[in-house]
């Protein structure tokens, strides 16, 4: 869904990959990025901390109220909201 | 200066060049130990300050090298040189010698953190098209080790066309050999791009922006580079770090933890400042009484006395509370917990504008606004700087205790509100703070979906490693809060001090009324005689409708530059001298003058529970500090922001004392 700002719910990739919002995945999973939507400086920042297409990507945890969300990726953890984990799809 | 002795130790050949002086910019990401390596290099800065017409901080610092002086820039910690914050404008500015009354610098130190080197070479293939010679100063090398992760120097130095070179800056390691080599390399041309990065950027995807694709081809570079220099240990054992991290962010034992810290920093700043607030107090009466005796009686000691010393003491009485919740803030962040605690609180503060990094500033403006409004310096995104400032001074500090406590203990009738151990005067004290906070949130809703109305902010922060703080950058901090707040704001707040002197003391009484010999009338006459009287007497139009006479608008116009002193000028005002409404007697005596106040020429009291309780109100949502606006001046640079602080919270606080005053009324209290 190319176009979209985020992606809610689960796509299909040209080459018939599934792929789906970051924030589906489940607290402990670990994923592989399959893109980053939007052109602004939220999702350029997100790719600049390196979410970039086919790192793999932990959700560690969630904040006790939910939000943000607590990654690891590249050997490190970063704290993102719900609302910009939208913009990130990873695989499956 | 310094640094001297442990830099001269390493035994290489004298600089290669005939220089004299370097200037060489300090450039890494946040959580890089780019602070611990300025103290060890540079220690305690030269120069702090800001930008010109930025809020950036500006931090320079100098120690000599083989003879060769050197200047180093502390530039902001930043993830990317494609600017999008004022920070990021900031060190490309400087970096680009475009800063104005900033020499461009001969050459970059870019730190990078051993144990997250992917993320790190993001900036260093910025940093290496800049046009300047660069030397990598791999940090954290020993964390990295101890976690299985080295890094093939050599390749990477080769990969990047730059010297390497690795430091640990508490132990001092490779600080002599860093400092050598910026001697050599500000002698160089400045690195062409690798050749790969080249090859990746020019192979960048065309279907996205420019910005996007660079940034991901930067990365397919990196996964090369850091394929062949990184190897891990395949070692499944969680870090240590880990361990703690899962536990701090765990939903029950990391929320206990959060209290549990937040209650100690609080109590401290509140309790732990108090002996040393005393004592500084006892200092500056001992001073006052001193030029007292030692003046004469006059004009001249009236002004050294309650003008200049009082407003000394009035500048150097915050600086107990400074202190330690700087050391505490130094600590938190040395350690990682300070993005901990704003991830844990960000989903709270985010549905009212606020992000999770308001949580400490707000928290502490409950002792005290000044040190809460320089805590926001830990909040990078401007906007929720702004935001958190602007809504700080309506936490109740300690000096609106005071008056909550006076008035709800003379004027609340103690009675139970539902179950016996709940009293009446304890209900209206908790409402007090909740009006504060709730006023806050409703204020920073509103502003943020207005004023400040932009696209929304990213809140993509890292959680560091834990590590332990280091002793010499938190001392660094805690000394920095304390001189910038003395030397920027101290002197305007002394300055402030003598004018309100001057129109509380101007014009002078002229002639004592017949048969007033009685002091503390003398005293209450003067007031009401003077500048501040006056303006009391002027505004009684507009307090009136709160319910009050024109003596408590003049005491409220009296404690506008600083509330605590509402109960002394209530004192003087109601003619009981100068009691001291702190100790127990004074407070009763104070009381009783209170209840026995009537309205002039008539026997209707002025003090009634509507007209109390309208009174705590108005202390609790005004701006009535002069101190407090001057920091926010300070620290926002910009005029603006006090005066419509104290604007839109005098409208408030006048607001809300009428609906109290005139609901309590309607209903009879």
């Amino acid at each position: 869904m190319p176009g979209d700002s985020a992606f809610r719910s689960v796509g299909v990739l040209p080459h018939g990959e599934l792929m789906r919002p970051l924030t589906q995945l489940t607290i402990g999973s670990t994923s592989r990025v399959t893109d980053v939507t939007g052109e602004d400086a939220t999702s350029l920042r997100l790719l600049e901390m390196g979410l970039t297409p086919g790192v793999a990507v932990t959700v560690v945890g969630a904040a006790p109220l939910g939000d943000p969300l607590e990654l690891e990726l590249r050997g490190y953890r970063l704290s993102i909201r719900r609302s910009e984990a939208d913009r990130v799809a990873v695989a499956g | 200066m310094s640094s001297v002795e442990a830099l001269e130790q390493s035994d290489q050949p004298a600089a290669p060049t005939g220089r004299n002086h370097l200037t060489v910019a300090l450039l890494g990401n946040p959580n890089t130990g780019k602070s611990t390596l300025f103290s060890a290099l540079a220690g305690i800065p030269t120069r702090i300050g800001n930008y010109p017409g930025v809020t950036v901080e500006e931090k320079v610092g100098r120690f000599s090298h083989r003879g060769c002086g050197i200047e180093l820039i502390d530039l902001p910690g930043t993830y990317s040189l494609a600017a999008k914050s004022p920070d990021e404008q900031v060190v490309v500015d400087v970096l680009e010698g475009r800063m104005k009354g900033v020499a461009r610098p001969d050459c970059v130190v870019v730190v990078a953190d051993a144990t997250n080197l992917a993320r790190n070479l993001y900036l260093v293939s910025q940093a290496v098209a800049v046009g300047l010679p660069v030397v990598v100063a791999l940090t954290l090398g020993d964390v990295a080790a101890a976690r299985g992760i080295t890094v093939d120097t050599a390749s990477l130095s080769r990969e990047l066309g730059c010297p390497i070179v690795s430091v640990v800056a508490p132990q001092r390691q490779g600080l002599g050999r860093l400092a050598d080599m910026l001697l050599e390399a500000a002698e160089w041309q400045p690195p062409t791009l690798p050749e790969r990065l080249a090859g990746c950027l020019a192979a960048a995807d065309k279907a996205r922006s420019a910005a996007a694709a660079e940034a991901i081809a930067r990365y397919a570079w990196i996964d090369e580079v850091v394929a062949e220099v990184v190897t891990r240990q395949p070692d499944h054992r969680r870090s240590v770090s880990d361990r703690i991290d899962s536990l701090l962010t765990h939903r029950l034992w990391g929320t206990l933890v959060f209290v549990t810290t937040m209650l100690a920093i609080f109590s401290s700043i509140f309790w732990l400042a108090a002996p040393l607030m005393d004592l500084i107090s006892a200092g500056i009466d001992t001073l006052a009484a001193g030029a007292d005796a030692l003046l004469p009686e006059g004009t001249l000691k009236s002004l050294v006395v309650d003008g200049v010393i009082a407003g000394v003491g009035g500048v150097v009485i915050f600086l107990p509370q400074i202190a330690i919740l700087f050391l505490f803030v130094a600590i938190l962040e040395g350690c990682g917990y300070l993005s901990r605690a704003a991830f844990l609180m960000d989903r709270l503060l985010v549905g009212v504008g606020l992000s999770g990094k308001s949580f400490i500033p707000l928290l502490s403006s409950f002792a005290c606004a000044i040190p809460g409004i320089m805590a926001a310096r830990t909040i990078e995104n401007r906007r929720d700087r702004l935001l958190t400032i602007l809504v700080a001074p309506l936490m109740s500090c300690s000096a609106r205790l005071p008056v909550y406590l006076l008035l709800c203990g003379a004027f609340v009738p103690n009675v139970a509100v539902g179950v016996s151990w709940l009293r009446l005067p304890a209900v209206v004290l908790a409402a007090m703070y909740a009006i504060g906070v709730v006023v806050a949130a409703a204020v920073a809703f509103v502003l943020s979906r207005t004023v400040f109305r932009g696209p929304p902010q990213p809140f993509v922060m890292e959680l560091p490693g834990w590590r332990w703080p280091q002793p010499a950058v938190v001392l660094e901090r805690v000394r920095e809060a304390a001189v910038s707040f003395l030397k920027n704001a101290g002197t305007l707040i002394v300055a402030v001090s003598i004018v309100v002197w001057a129109l509380g003391s101007y014009p002078k009484l002229e002639l004592p009324p017949a048969g007033a010999a009685d002091a503390a009338v003398l005293k209450g006459e003067a007031l009401r005689q003077s500048f501040l009287g006056r303006a009391g007497h002027f505004i009684e139009p507009v307090v009136r409708p709160l319910g009050w006479d024109w003596r408590l608008g003049c005491a409220a116009v009296a404690s506008f530059p600083a509330r605590e002193v509402v109960l002394g000028t209530l004192g003087v005002i109601y003619n009981l001298g100068d009691v001291d409404p702190g100790e127990e007697e004074g407070a009763s005596l104070l009381i009783r003058q209170l209840r026995a106040a009537t309205w002039d020429g008539s026997d209707r009291k002025v003090f009634t529970l509507p007209v109390a309780l309208s009174i705590m109100v108005f202390f609790a949502l005004c701006a009535q500090c002069a101190s407090t606006l001057v920091v926010i001046g300070k620290e926002t640079g910009s005029w603006l922001w006090p005066v419509v602080t104290f604007g839109y919270m005098t409208a408030l606080a006048w607001l809300g004392a009428f609906v109290t005053y005139q609901t309590g009324t309607a209903l009879g209290w």
